[in-house]
Order: structure tokens, then C-alpha cells, then sequence
């Protein structure tokens, strides 16, 4: 049989009948950053570990890492964990940005000891060519490239393509079993009670089908950020492109919530995120995260000015964006006045381009188009910026291979900019943020839910590349200690029959609606009513659109292999997190007044339920009253 | 209700991702799959059905993120067995600082490519060190 044009026969076994049953220790749902690390950590306990993944472990998660962040536990650097965590708590939580005090407090505490472990699995984190020798971001003695801040390093420049390959190599290495493609829709509870202990999860494989029952003392949730939700909540078409792991669709968080877990729900009032329908992230230039310090021009060559955000003054040279000392304040010295409209970033207040430029350039004095003026940069920086960053950092290497061949020279070349405080001149970016949701955890990384740890951006608020390593460290230690003094769960079979009904529905069907159709509906509903300028009645007709959906469209739903399936599911769930999104972002409309955290939990009624947790309920008992005294207490090793 | 019923996937004629037939092997014999197929986050590259030594089939390419993790996993990436062919509404485009001239992904008549290697080279060696 030849190749039709236009069908291709599906070249794996499908078997939706098949059940596969697993028993394990530790059950760790999502292969990414934090579940490799989990995983490997409870592997070297001792514990009996899997991971369930819904891509390829080869290949999951970010897939690389730009920047190593918030290495405060880095002999050179200038702060120290404690004064990190204080200047965090006064000037980024107490404005209500969305901030983990927990896990940022842990990672300040054991960043670059993770990034020397990842080094020896073979991650490269220094300069051993000496490519960089005499630039001001190298430390000559160990070799290592800082960011940022040179002075204060914190952050480090690193070979992040190399890291994914590090980890997956020491999982093979471990013989950790690796059940890839398998997507994860419901976690098990003990009597199939929502709120009881989780005793294992339930999944669908992506490529033949078949459902699997994993039974597990102790399971983490690994499964990222709700950003996937960007890519739920945009209009799929030719390209779409996240900055995260595309598998984030949110399904874990639903699966967790649906089980009982508490919930730092998402407030869409506040768009943020990058992600979805944008150009390619990075293949642009722009002056701040992996182009940093890059330098902006005007259709005419004018440099975009830089602004201190502590001073509020003009940044004159390049020297001044990458030295804190230079710019007349110490870093942690505090502000004499902080303007509400500060931003912030998360090497410490670093300087961006000037916020008010687009008024600048309705007055007229700049020109569109902007483009990164490359050639305008010192040779380090330009090497550092387009030949390290863009090209190792792993997720950008596509772009950095197909720029060059497609002749682009960063010695000659301005790469056009469409980035302005956020993505204003992108023409294609429409964001709807659904990003910093996540679940409440101890300091064990323990949710709620007896038997339920959580790590990386699956954290209330989330953790970045190097909190995702460390969580996922700490969570697989503290799980697989937990599931040395209890013995497995007992299972509910009909838990199990209802989820393999509820995952199959959409395959008996013959004709009725694609998932991408109840995408875009669920889509257009969310950017009608659910937005920054949403009130109680819009959320209120939302919800009343979302439950309408769910009732229909979503009832007929049709997957003609299990490839459609995966995608319908993650649909699915991305119709239950948008109303999720709603009910909470109604909640926080109802209570403008609202001071502390926040969060939801489904009850075994059905009913939700809102909790107010106070502020720093992180340091009140049970837990001790300093963060030094709670890490102590809980440092798993 | 599955054992002889046959599963098939639409195609849509789009490039997003494009082999090269001389330079693709499909993995074949050497890995179990091709990489990129392993490599997929999507999962919409098929291991060809019908020679597993051609290249893999593209289904769903609306559905790629643009990862480009596919052309990073094959071992002829350099040797250009496989592109990553950004949508046409996305491709970048820069300016020349000297000459004014524009310059976008995908023009006819392009400009030669920057063979510069990136800091490190393209497949920096990752390997374990023994002492833990």
C-alpha cells in the first residue's frame, strides 16, 4: 500500500481496551525539570519510582533552561539567601506579584548546589574554551558566565540544551521506569473520595490508547505551570508557539484539583505570560530576559533609552545595566521611595528600557521600527547574547540554526524588535494569561491531600528552571521517606470505571464536534468575559457560557485515534480550568479589599470552597517563625 | 472494540516540518524510532508506516509549538535531513546596519549562510563524571 496524499494509515496497535496496572512507591506525574529531579532523588533513596509523561521524558519539560537563577547560595555571590528573601517579601509579595516563599526561599538555599550536581551528569555549566576569557560577566578562576548583574551573581549563563540530556541520561542509568506518552487525566483516592488520600493516578496512552493504573504510596505532581492553558486559550492555527512545554495544558492541575488538592486559583484580571501566537520567542530581538543587555534602535539607528527602576534615572552606558554598583545604589540598600509602577525582574531590580517609550513615540521623537542593535554591542556581549543564549540555551537553538542559515549575521546584522513592555508591536501576540496558578504546599512540598507532593511550576505561584531542580529534589526525598512508613492505598475500581468511561466517551462517537472547534469556543468566551476589565456579571455570564459548553459541545466531542484523544482531553480540562479561572477571578471581583492568599478547594459535596490564608501563613505554626529556622528543619539532607 | 477496526490520521499538505529524502534514513536500524519522533512534544511526526527507513510523515502541523526539538534530536541536523520551516505569517526579518538593506527568513535570493557555530558547537559533549 502506497502513501495516500492525504491519509496515512495510524502505524500504532490501538487498544482502548487495555488496562495496564503499575505498582510503584513513588509515582511521579510529568518528566520535566522537577519530575526528572524527583525522580532521580527518590531513585537514589532507595524508593521504588516511576514517571508517567505525556511526551517523551527524552524530550519533556523546557527542554533547557536560559538562565540558572537565584544562586544566593553561591560562595561569590554577593547576597545572601536571607537578604534575598527579605527584599523579595518587601518589595515583590507585599505589592501582591505573585511570589512562592517557600520554594524561592529553599531554592535561594540550594540553587548552585543543584547546578554543580547537574554539572557532574554531565550538564555544561562553564567556559572551558575560554571563549569569554577577560569579559566582565567571567569569573576567570571557576569559569562560570554571570547574568545580569555581574557583580552580584546570582545568575549564571549556562549551556541549558545540555541539561535535559543530563537528566534523562541519569534517569536511563537509574533503570527508573519511563512511561512516556502516557497522559495522566485523574489522580486516585483512597474510597474514590474527593479530599481522601491519593493512592495512585489513571492515564491514557497518546499513541495506542491503552489505560493505565498506577497504584503509588506517594505521588508528586511535576506537571508545570497552567501556561499550557495560553495555548488552550488561543486560537491554534498554523504555528503556535509557548514558551513552555506545550504538554502544559493544565490537565495535571485539573486532575489534582478534581482530587481535592487546595488551589491558588488564577486571577485573569491580571494578563500576563508570554506564549501562544506570538513570533518566535527569541528569534526577535529584545532587550531583556535571554537578550539582556541588549541594545534597542529606532528606525534611524537612536538608541531606546535605559531607566533605573529604583532611581528612576536614565541608564547612560552598558556598563550601568550590568552593574549594579555603577548605578549608585547597592542592591539591596533599598530605595529611598519605590514608584508603584516600578517593574521588576528577578535578578533584582535590574534596568529596563524606559517604559513611557511608545508616548515618546507618538510625540514623535522615535521611529518605528526598533530593531536589537547586535553590531552595536561589545563583542562579548554580542557573542554571549546571540551565539551562547539564543543558541544553547536549548529551546532557542532552533532559532539560533535557523537564522544563520538563513544568513543572519550578528556582526552586521539588527535583528527587528517587537517587543516593548510586553509584546505590543508583536502583530500576532494576543495574550490571554492564565500563568502563577498552582497548589498550596508545606515546606516538605506536601499538598493537602495525604499522599500528594507537588514541584516546580506546578507550585502555588511557581518556581523557575533552577526552583523546579531544587523542588523536585526536595519533594522526591521528602516522598520517598514518606512512602517508606506507609504501605500502598487501596484502589476504587469503579473510580477507575468512571475516569476510563468519561476518557473514552469521545471515541464511540461517528460524527460531531472537533476539539479544536470547543478550543476556540472556550477561547472566545474567556477573551469576551474574562479579561482585565471583567466584572461580577460578565464573570457571571462566562460561567453560565463555560457550563453551557460543557453540557454540549463538549458532550460530542469526537477523537478518531488516540492522538485526537489526547488533544480532546486536554480540552477537556481546559474547559474545567476556565471555569475554575472564572469562579476564582469572580471571587477575588466580590472581595476588592482582600488581603492574604486566597485559594480554592473542591469538597467532597461537590461544593467549592474559599479559603483566606493569612499573610506569611508560611511562617506561622505549625511551622517555625523564620524561613532559616523551617529550611533547617525540614532540609532533607 | 478496537482489534480490527483501522485508525487513520488526516494529512494536510504543510511543510512546517520538512525532510530531506536523500539525507533522512528514518533512524533505521539505529535507533527504535526516528529521534525526532521521540524527540516530538506534540507527537505529530509518524515514524513512516510504510518504510521505516524514509522519512517520518508529518500529521496535525497546525499543532506544532515550533520547538524546533525534532531538528535538535536528529543526528543529521547539521547535514540538513530535516528543517523547521517557520509559518510564513512568522518569519523574522532584520535590517544590515551598514547597507540599510532588509533581510527575512525564507526571501528568494537570500543571503549566504553564517556558518559561525554556536559558543561551544552545536551538540556540546554531555557526560557523566563517575565521582558523586
Amino acid at each position: 500500500m502506497g502513501l495516500n496524499q492525504f491519509v496515512v494509515e495510524w502505524p500504532y496497535p490501538v487498544n482502548y481496551d487495555g488496562i495496564n496496572v503499575i505498582e510503584t512507591d513513588v509515582l511521579v506525574v510529568g518528566g520535566g525539570i522537577s519530575g526528572s529531579w524527583a525522580a532521580i532523588e527518590a531513585a537514589r533513596r532507595g524508593a521504588k519510582v516511576v514517571v508517567a509523561e505525556e511526551m517523551d521524558v527524552f524530550s519533556a519539560g523546557p527542554a533547557g533552561c536560559d538562565h540558572w537563577h537565584n544562586a544566593f547560595d553561591n560562595p561569590a555571590c554577593k547576597v545572601t539567601p536571607d537578604e534575598a528573601i527579605e527584599t523579595m517579601e518587601r518589595y515583590v509579595m507585599e505589592r501582591g506579584i505573585p511570589f512562592n516563599p517557600i520554594g524561592r526561599y529553599i531554592t535561594y538555599n540550594e540553587s548552585f548546589k543543584t547546578l554543580l550536581e547537574l554539572e557532574k551528569l554531565g550538564a555544561k555549566i562553564r567556559d572551558t574554551e575560554d571563549e569569554f576569557k577577560g569579559a566582565p560577566f567571567r569569573d576567570e578562576e571557576t569559569k562560570l558566565l554571570y547574568a545580569y548583574t555581574y557583580d552580584v551573581k546570582c545568575t549564571l549563563r549556562v549551556w541549558g540544551q545540555t541539561f535535559r540530556q543530563a537528566l534523562y541520561a541519569e534517569l536511563v542509568r537509574l533503570r527508573v521506569p519511563l512511561y512516556g506518552r502516557v497522559l495522566i487525566t485523574s489522580l486516585l483516592t483512597e474510597d474514590g473520595k474527593i479530599g481522601g488520600r491519593v493512592v495512585g493516578a489513571v492515564g491514557v496512552h497518546t499513541r495506542t490508547g491503552e489505560f493505565y493504573v498506577f497504584k503509588s504510596k506517594a505521588t508528586i505532581l511535576c506537571t508545570g505551570s497552567f501556561d499550557g492553558g495560553l495555548r488552550i486559550f488561543g486560537y491554534l492555527g498554523y504555528g503556535f508557539y509557548s514558551l513552555h512545554s506545550p504538554s502544559m495544558a493544565g490537565v495535571g492541575h485539573n486532575a489534582a484539583w478534581r482530587a481535592g488538592a487546595e488551589f491558588l486559583g488564577i486571577d485573569a484580571r491580571f494578563r500576563r505570560g508570554t506564549g501562544h501566537g506570538s513570533m518566535p520567542s527569541y528569534a526577535t530581538g529584545n532587550p531583556s530576559n535571554t537578550w539582556y543587555p541588549c541594545t534597542i534602535v529606532d528606525a534611524d539607528g537612536k538608541e531606546i533609552p535605559w531607566i533605573d527602576p529604583l532611581t528612576m534615572k536614565p541608564v547612560s552606558s552598558i556598563e550601568e545595566r550590568v552593574i549594579s554598583d555603577l548605578r549608585g545604589y547597592k542592591a539591596l540598600g533599598g530605595p529611598p521611595s519605590w514608584p508603584e509602577t516600578t517593574p521588576i525582574s528577578h535578578a533584582f531590580f535590574i534596568p529596563s528600557v524606559a517604559q513611557d517609550f511608545l508616548e515618546r513615540v507618538k510625540r514623535g521623537e522615535y521611529k518605528l521600527p526598533l530593531y536589537a542593535d547586535l553590531p552595536g554591542m561589545p563583542e562579548h556581549e554580542r557573542r554571549a547574547i546571540f551565539g551562547l543564549m539564543v543558541a544553547q540555551e536549548g529551546k532557542t537553538w532552533i532559532v539560533y540554526y535557523n537564522l544563520t542559515r538563513a544568513g543572519f549575521d550578528p556582526n552586521k546584522d539588527m535583528l527587528q524588535s517587537y517587543w516593548f513592555g510586553g509584546r505590543h508591536l508583536d502583530p500576532i501576540a494576543n495574550l490571554f494569561t492564565s500563568a502563577h496558578g498552582g497548589f498550596i504546599h508545606d515546606w516538605d512540598f506536601r499538598t493537602n491531600l495525604e499522599g500528594l507532593f507537588v514541584a516546580g511550576d506546578a507550585c502555588f505561584y511557581g518556581l523557575e528552571h533552577a526552583g523546579a531542580a531544587v523542588s523536585g529534589r526536595w519533594a522526591g526525598a521528602k516522598a520517598a521517606d514518606y512512602a517508606k512508613s506507609v504501605s500502598l492505598g487501596k484502589i476504587d475500581w469503579d473510580q477507575v470505571e468512571r475516569e476510563r468511561k468519561r476518557v473514552y466517551a469521545p471515541t464511540a462517537k461517528t460524527s460531531g464536534v472537533d476539539w479544536r472547534e470547543l478550543n476556540v469556543a472556550i477561547c472566545t468566551v474567556m477573551r469576551t468575559y474574562v479579561n482585565d476589565l471583567s466584572n461580577e456579571e460578565m464573570l457571571k455570564i462566562a460561567l453560565k457560557w463555560l457550563d453551557e459548553l460543557e453540557r454540549g459541545e463538549a458532550e460530542k466531542v469526537v477523537a478518531r485515534n488516540p492522538h485526537e484523544l489526547t488533544r480532546t482531553l486536554e480540552t477537556l480540562s481546559a474547559l474545567s480550568n476556565a471555569k475554575l479561572i472564572t469562579l476564582y477571578t469572580l471571587e477575588r471581583v466580590r472581595r476588592p479589599n482582600l488581603k492574604g492568599f486566597l485559594t480554592m478547594i473542591l469538597k467532597s459535596s461537590g461544593e467549592v470552597e474559599f479559603v483566606v490564608r493569612p499573610w506569611r501563613w508560611w511562617l506561622l505554626p505549625p511551622y517555625a517563625p523564620t524561613y532559616r529556622e523551617n529550611y533547617e528543619r525540614h532540609k532533607p539532607w | 472494540m478496537s482489534g480490527e477496526k483501522k485508525y487513520y490520521a488526516p494529512l494536510t499538505p504543510s511543510i512546517i516540518i520538512e525532510f530531506d529524502p536523500n539525507v533522512c534514513d528514518g533512524c533505521y536500524p539505529t535507533f527504535r524510532e526516528p529521534l525526532c519522533v521521540k524527540a516530538c512534544r506534540m507527537d505529530i511526526l509518524l515514524p513512516n508506516p510504510y518504510d521505516r527507513s524514509k522519512p517520518p510523515i508529518l500529521i496535525y502541523p497546525d499543532e506544532c509549538c515550533e520547538c524546533g526539538c525534532c531538528v535538535h534530536a536528529c543526528p543529521k541536523s547539521l547535514q540538513g535531513a530535516i528543517k523547521l520551516n517557520w509559518p510564513t505569517h512568522k518569519l523574522p526579518r532584520w535590517k544590515r546596519k551598514e547597507t540599510g538593506e532588509h533581510f527575512r527568513v525564507g526571501m528568494p535570493n537570500p543571503p549566504p549562510p553564517n556558518p559561525t557555530p554556536p559558543v561551544g558547537g552545536w551538540y556540546p559533549e554531555v557526560k557523566r563524571r563517575e565521582e558523586r
